[in-house]
């Protein structure tokens, strides 16, 4: 999860992520695109699989090129973990009230 | 997906007792979290949550700034937060209550713009037809 935060973290990842989400691409045409050296691309692309927002196939017609597709479901796990933030936050400032009505008045 | 995280609280507490419960090392310790906390401007602290896989369960916060009575916040970070913000603001209300506006913040920088990009998935083929297109054209 601390990944997805850290992957989307930097611009040309999310440029990257935004590109494929268009449509998939080979790590070649990313690197001709963002004029980078394939080793660069590849480890963008590492991250952004390793906090499972891309995911690697190989291309059916050429099995030596591999396809990079965007899987952004990932992102509801930002979502679903600002909601347990909030949650914890509520649960906190719960306590906080508990902790006035204890707390002899001054 | 929100911006931050806002809870908006009142108190059955006169100001005085909310803003001690905000700054008291001890007070903060028990309804928060165990911290070592000082009000002083920059004051570098920790409070020690739960670890999780991921995560030493020990989050760095700094003082950014303070108003007596009104204003606390500070620098939230742990695990994937990274520099996000807590602030209380706290206000008077009438019968000896108090008002908290809290809000978490500082997680837009890193999500909103893939949001707001992916909703306006046409930005980028406007991009690419504006850009890219004219760019490889010229060549």
């Amino acid at each position: 999860m601390s990944d997805v935060f850290k992957a989307i973290a930097d611009p040309t990842r999310r440029e990257i992520l935004m590109m494929i989400s268009e449509s998939p691409r080979n790590i070649n045409q990313l690197s001709e695109q963002f004029a980078m050296s394939r080793p660069a691309v590849s480890k963008h692309i590492r991250i952004l699989r390793e906090s499972n927002l891309v995911r690697i196939e190989h291309d059916k017609v050429d099995g030596r090129q591999r396809n990079c597709y965007a899987q952004l479901e990932a992102l509801a796990e930002v979502d679903a973990y600002l909601k347990k933030l909030e949650a914890f936050w509520e649960g906190r400032l719960d306590n906080l009230a508990q902790f006035l009505q204890r707390k002899p008045k001054q | 997906m929100a911006k931050s995280i806002k809870v908006d609280r009142e108190y059955d507490a006169p100001v005085e007792a909310v803003w001690a419960a905000l700054t008291d090392n001890e007070d903060l310790s028990e309804w928060l979290k165990p911290c070592k906390f000082e009000p002083i401007l920059g004051y570098d602290f920790e409070f020690r949550t739960k670890p999780s896989p991921g995560f030493d369960g020990i989050v760095s916060c700094k003082v950014l700034e303070i108003i007596n009575q009104q204003f606390l916040s500070f620098s939230w970070s742990g695990g994937s937060l990274q520099n996000t913000v807590v602030s209380f603001r706290i206000s008077p209300l009438p019968n000896n209550r108090t008002r908290l506006q809290f809000e978490h913040s500082g997680f837009e920088g890193l999500i909103n713009k893939l949001i707001v990009r992916r909703i306006l998935a046409s930005g980028w083929k406007h991009k690419i037809l504006k850009n890219y297109l004219p760019e490889y054209l010229a060549k």
